[in-house]
């Protein structure tokens, strides 16, 4: 690449790049079966599956479905099923990795739009101290675990408990935020209603209901508000470290002067302490590279696909954008 | 007091009992001709209708049970696939009474969609060829093969076929996804046509499992439409299942003056019947609530939208100066 190209690409405003871009996935991942689009149904991202135009389905939906088999069964041929839309949802992944929550998440950019809501209001943003982060990110893991066991304890006995109602079968979109909020997009406010059909569906569609109502709040006074509990995140940073594109530091460069952390939507704090592991990205990151355009420094931060820079901070991209004063958020 | 029914009245009740039991009990060959997924039960069409084929996912096969013991040597079996070509099905003998069994291979999206599936009976009694034609809309979908036909209208519609002598159209049976759709309280549109062209005047009834029924007329375009009842009402709401699906039933029956001869029998008039089984469910305004919903969600937005703003309130520190005095 010509050292010019690097140069306009470096001092280039990430964020108004994502911001485009989001409302670009946003249409298709939405609006997508319009146009016959089908991206995958393996899709790495809450592309969720009740808006019927949608141009791909979450994995999480699928996944619920599938483990929802006999022992017995995991060990026959439809375990192919399985392990296909599991190959495929890692192949996806590895591609983009957590950038697949940054710039495509269609819930994360609808927690952005709020968030950008809240910025022309002039009201200031809230913040986790560091111990209320760091016990709230566990959640994102026990959802996890949860979504595979109640599907898992439908078709067996877990630890000798009688098995569980089809109810559960997907009982983590019935509190996704995805469920609720998406289908209003395409006229659909089906979603927005209480299921008294049964106890379990009663209980989980007033769960869904009541995150919503947490969720359109929260995500107003802090920015992803959701993406802190998001299994989807914790599925995954199992695989964050093989995936091509990366957010690298280089330690020896970093002054620590925190603008990274303080840009970061997430709140991650590593970000700007961690001066010893090369490759940064974390539980929590979603890839959206704000730090990299707030980091003064030549080289510190740089975005990567194995052997090659896409972007990096350098000190003229930085001042060239706080001269415009795009990257500056209250 | 109590008088005993003597043995002569007795018997005659018996009697007339049998007798209008056997009245109702169609004869071999005679009645209407239906397709169903679960076996009959005799011929009563109580328990009539597609059962419990997956909607989701593919099968090299699907197996059908005709509510006929037996047909005529003039009885074909029709088979069209979504894309209009002819598919295969075969019909054999097996204990429930007559198996159809349609071979819905190849498995991938080509074969995505409706095959229409029609087994047409014809005999000759006294002069009149009674024809019955047995149609069924086979729901060939795996979700594996992704959605690509959802907004394909081609794919989509309720398709007929010009070769048989009296087709029903209903919709709406199905999504865009091909999984069916029709709940209680639906308006469905049919349409009666006679080889491909709409019919004017047919006798359309449907028939629910519950065995309510509603007899109408088609108009000049062949169409009429009705509205599905709610007919599923259990004791407790414990019981209710929002999963249980209740099969109707759609026949169509016309006469037409028309001469000719089957085999070596001759006949000067024509009556068609033709039957459609579907299956529906409870509409989802009986157990679904907005108000609850919006009301739920509402409150949670109002609570932590207040607990923000207090605990924001209680944060707040009064402005206290802080004076320097630069010359010590």
């Amino acid at each position: 690449m010509s050292t010019v190209k690097k140069r306009s690409i470096n001092h280039g405003d990430v964020n108004r790049f994502r911001f485009w871009f989001q409302i670009g996935a946003f249409v298709i991942l939405v609006y997508g079966g319009y146009w016959a689009l089908d991206i995958s149904t393996s899709l790495p991202t809450f592309s969720c599956v009740f808006p019927s135009s949608r141009g791909g389905t979450c994995y999480l939906y699928p996944l619920q479905h599938q483990v929802n088999m006999t022992w017995k069964q995991f060990a026959s041929p439809r375990v192919i099923g399985v392990l296909t839309a599991f190959g495929t949802f890692v192949f996806l992944f590895l591609l983009f990795n957590k950038a697949w929550c940054g710039f495509a998440c269609p819930i994360g950019t609808v927690q952005d739009w709020i968030t950008r809501l809240r910025l022309r209001m002039g009201i200031r943003p809230g913040v986790y101290t560091e111990a209320t982060f760091n016990r709230l990110k566990v959640l994102k893991y026990v959802l996890l675990v949860l979504l595979i066991l109640l599907p898992l304890g439908i078709s067996n006995s877990l630890l000798g408990l009688p098995k569980f109602s089809h109810d559960v079968a997907t009982s983590f979109c019935m509190l996704c935020p995805g469920r609720t909020i998406l289908p209003i997009f395409t006229g659909d406010f089906s979603q927005l209603t209480i299921d008294f059909s049964s106890k379990t569906m009663t209980v989980l569609t007033g769960l869904g209901m009541a995150v919503l109502g947490t969720t359109l709040v929260g995500a107003f006074y802090k920015k992803r508000f959701f993406c802190l509990f998001c299994p989807m995140s914790a599925l995954h940073y199992v695989f964050s470290k093989g995936a091509l594109l990366g957010l690298k530091k280089d330690g020896a460069k970093c002054t620590r002067c925190g603008n990274c952390y303080r840009v970061c939507d997430m709140g991650i704090r590593e970000i700007a302490d961690d001066l010893e592991r090369r490759n940064i990205v974390q539980d929590d990151c979603m890839m959206c590279f704000k730090c990299v355009a707030a980091c003064p420094e030549e080289g510190c931060l740089k975005v990567t696909v194995p052997g090659l820079t896409v972007y990096q901070s350098t000190e003229e991209g930085f001042f060239a954008r706080s001269a415009s004063r795009l990257n500056h958020e209250r | 007091m109590k008088r005993m029914p003597n043995a002569k009245i007795l018997r005659d009740y018996i009697f007339l009992a049998l007798f209008t039991t056997c009245l109702f009990l169609p004869a071999k060959g005679e009645g209407v001709l239906y397709i169903s997924e679960t076996p009959m039960k005799a011929a009563s069409g109580r328990s009539a209708g597609p059962g419990g084929h997956a909607e989701h996912r593919a099968s090299a096969s699907r197996s059908y049970y005709l509510s006929a013991e037996d047909l005529s040597s003039d009885s074909e079996v029709l088979v069209l696939r979504p894309d209009g070509s002819r598919g295969e099905a075969s019909m054999h003998i097996c204990g429930e009474g007559l198996m159809l069994t349609v071979d819905t291979r190849p498995m991938d999206a080509s074969s995505d969609g409706i095959f229409l599936v029609y087994v047409v009976d014809r005999h000759v009694e006294n002069e009149t060829l009674l024809v019955r034609v047995a149609k069924l809309n086979l729901l060939n979908h795996s979700c594996r093969w992704g959605h690509e036909y959802k907004f394909n209208s081609e794919r989509l519609r309720a398709k007929f076929s010009d070769e048989v002598p009296l087709d029903i159209t209903a919709s709406p049976l199905w999504d865009g996804n091909f999984h069916s759709r029709t709940m209680s309280g639906d308006v469905i549109g049919v349409q009666a046509l006679r080889y491909g062209k709409p019919l004017e005047g047919a006798k359309i009834s449907l028939s629910t499992q519950g065995g309510w029924t509603k007899t109408f007329r088609t108009d000049d375009s062949g169409t009429a439409s009705v509205q599905l009842i709610r007919d599923y009402y259990p004791a407790q709401w414990s019981e209710f299942s929002r999963d249980k699906k209740g099969t109707f039933r759609i026949l169509a029956e016309a006469e037409f003056e028309e001469m000719g001869v089957l085999g070596d029998q001759p006949y000067t008039k024509v009556r068609v019947t033709t039957s459609l089984p579907w299956k529906y469910a409870s509409s989802r305004r009986e157990y679904q609530s907005y108000a609850y919903g919006l009301s739920l969600g509402a409150t949670f937005m109002v609570v932590s939208g207040l607990g923000v703003f207090i605990y924001r309130e209680r944060r707040k520190k009064s402005y206290r100066e802080i004076q320097f005095d630069e010359h010590r």
